[in-house]
């Protein structure tokens, strides 16, 4: 593959640049954008969208002019991507993650990935306001929130018998028994690549009858289960509802 | 015809003789990969195979556009960042804030991240151009080195997951240490510029540069702030394709590799420290927020390995290395990988055997 003549390699350069621009952008308009990072991110993404769209108009204007002839030596320093650099395949690289968005299936992480993530049963989550989790009526606390809870309390047996009303994918976990399965959720502390698994213990006498990532809603008491010399909850339900996955599956740390 | 050039570096040959067939197999393969979901959900069922691919398939690409998507952004403001630098600050400017000594010199390096706040992503084009303005390859080392951790954000984040304790106060004081002797160390070269590479861009201008342009047609406000937009532009592309290669890495280890039998083996004083250098580098985490991920290891995990995440995952991770690879020749590389492992490595493990179980 020979070095591209600058023109059309300038043209190339904008064209990609508008796509990763445009291909973002749209990611943020309908929200799909969740699926990879943090909501807290989702504005910054947006600027970098709008930001690759404005630089990609200036390249393509700043072009230089005829074609099949090198750039006459350009402004200082604005020489460095050289000849060898100019080539089919650093383009082709830079609009992968374009291909890949429109072309790999669009799922996420789910059971499967958990045989090489593996489940936090007992690990430390982040701190944050356990005082505000504790406002929220308990039906409507999500998986992160209630181990947050029993992680935080010094005595979380004060939630037992509170209801519980969650949403998570099943999984079955090894070291469960068989009337047991996990309500797990992956959540996302900045992108996909730091999704941790966290669940809840679900006590269900059909458990072995629910297929690993079937979306459940379960609703029940909470109880108390000591793994590992740490207190984490678990759910005797009382009812298991087949849901489909939430438009959002992921929880944000 | 005899050729004066230098053959180009194995990196280099390695990355084109990959890189040429890489377009044709790899979009091969991914429309292969979006005919059999195709087919999938037009069928209904699929073979064991077919699923265990896609399975396969939709978890790497769910990590590599989670990592493409955080770092774009961040590559995007170190562009800026260098853009501002070249724009708004002079050579004159740098060589006054900047001591001549080596050890000032690489602490001032060190902690020139709390004005310029870039993480790992944006850290090497904003390097890139403190060499052309004329900083040394030792300050910029230390700039490498520290800045993804001694810069105000990355310190509040620590500081949100942690508290101000032996963790928060340990990472910005490994760091530091690290970055100053690894720049001093690069100091005693005789020669350091000529540890970055030929085509790295790297290189101060020639000081006539500017006479030439100066007196006459001194380029205008305007003129300079889009010159280093179009910059930007060639900066996002040369850095970018590094990035993008460490995330496709990144991904397929987090696909294939089991995390939780890597750290099943990750106990006691050393094994736990070495894990958790490994896991910094698999995760490719930003900077920004690695701290919060480190927090879910420390009920596993000694202190001394999570301070060990947290130290030597924001220098070397699979992304930043490859992007390194723009400025450095790969034995310099090899050297700015290894001396802040030895050194990360070896405190921690010491860290470890002081206070045990203290944590």
């Amino acid at each position: 593959m020979n070095p591209m003549n600058t023109r059309s390699y300038r043209t190339f350069q904008a064209l990609i640049l508008a796509a990763l621009g445009i291909f973002l952008l749209a990611k943020v308009m309908d929200g799909r954008v969740l699926l990879y990072i943090n909501q807290r991110f989702v504005l910054l993404v947006f600027f970098a969208a709008v930001g690759m769209i404005i630089l990609a108009q200036l390249a393509l204007r700043e072009r230089p002019g005829a074609a099949n002839m090198d750039a006459p030596p350009e402004h200082a320093g604005h020489s460095h991507a050289e000849a060898g650099d100019r080539q089919g395949w650093v383009l082709w690289l830079v609009a992968l993650p374009v291909l890949i968005g429109l072309l790999a299936p669009e799922r996420p992480l789910g059971a499967s990935a958990l045989s090489s993530r593996g489940m936090n049963i007992t690990s430390r989550i982040a701190p944050s306001e356990v005082a505000q989790i504790i406002e929220v009526p308990s039906t409507q606390r999500s998986v992160l929130d209630w181990i947050r809870l029993f992680g935080d309390a010094e005595d979380p047996s004060i939630y037992e018998e509170q209801e519980a009303d969650v949403t998570g994918f099943v999984y079955h976990d090894a070291r469960l028994g068989e009337n047991q399965f996990m309500a797990g959720r992956f959540t996302i502390t900045c992108c996909v690549a730091d999704a941790v698994a966290l669940g809840m213990i679900v006590e269900w006498p059909a458990a072995a009858s629910l297929p690993d990532n079937q979306w459940v809603r379960v609703r029940g008491p909470v109880q108390t289960v000591v793994i590992e010399g740490k207190s984490i909850p678990s759910i005797l339900a009382r009812e298991i509802e087949i849901v489909p996955q939430p438009e959002l599956p992921y929880l944000f740390q | 015809m005899i050729s004066f050039r230098k053959p180009p570096s194995f990196p280099t040959t390695f990355f084109r003789q990959v890189g040429r067939r890489l377009p044709f197999w790899g979009t091969l393969l991914l429309v292969l990969v979006a005919a059999i979901n195709a087919a999938a959900s037009v069928l209904g069922v699929i073979p064991a195979w077919a699923g265990w691919l896609l399975d396969a398939v939709s978890n790497f690409s769910a990590v590599f556009l989670g990592i493409f998507i955080e770092a774009a952004p961040f590559l995007l403001l170190g562009t800026i960042a260098s853009g501002i630098v070249e724009v708004f600050i002079s050579r004159e400017d740098l060589a006054r804030w900047i001591p001549r000594q080596p050890l000032p010199g690489a602490l001032a390096g060190s902690l020139m991240g709390l004005f310029f706040p870039v993480c790992e992503c944006g850290v090497v084009p904003f390097t890139r151009r403190l060499l052309r303005k004329g900083v040394t390859v030792p300050v910029a080392v230390s700039v490498l080195l520290a800045a993804p951790v001694l810069n105000p954000i990355v310190i509040a984040s620590t500081l949100a997951a942690f508290g101000p304790g032996p963790i928060f106060w340990g990472r910005i004081g490994l760091t530091l240490v690290i970055a100053v002797s690894t720049g001093w160390i690069f100091s005693r070269h005789g020669a350091p510029q000529s540890l970055l590479r030929e085509d790295s861009g790297a290189f101060p201008l020639e000081p006539d540069f500017s006479v030439k342009t100066d007196a006459a047609q001194k380029p205008t406000f305007v003129e300079r702030v889009r010159q280093a937009m179009l910059e930007s532009v060639d900066e996002f592309f040369e850095m970018g394709r590094f990035l993008i290669i460490g995330a496709l890495l990144a991904a397929l280890m987090q696909t294939f590799l089991s995390q939780p039998a890597l750290l099943s083996v990750g106990q006691g004083p050393v094994h736990s420290v070495l894990v958790m250098t490994l896991m910094a580098v698999i995760l490719s985490i930003c900077s920004t927020v690695d701290a919060f991920i480190a927090l879910a290891f420390t009920g596993s995990f000694t202190g001394g390995a999570v301070l060990a995440f947290l130290v030597f995952g924001p220098m070397v991770d699979i992304k930043s290395t490859l992007m390194f690879l723009r400025v450095f020749k790969p034995r310099v590389v090899l050297l700015l990988v290894g001396l802040p492992f030895l050194m990360t490595v070896t405190s921690t493990v010491i860290v470890n055997l002081l206070w045990k179980g203290a944590w």
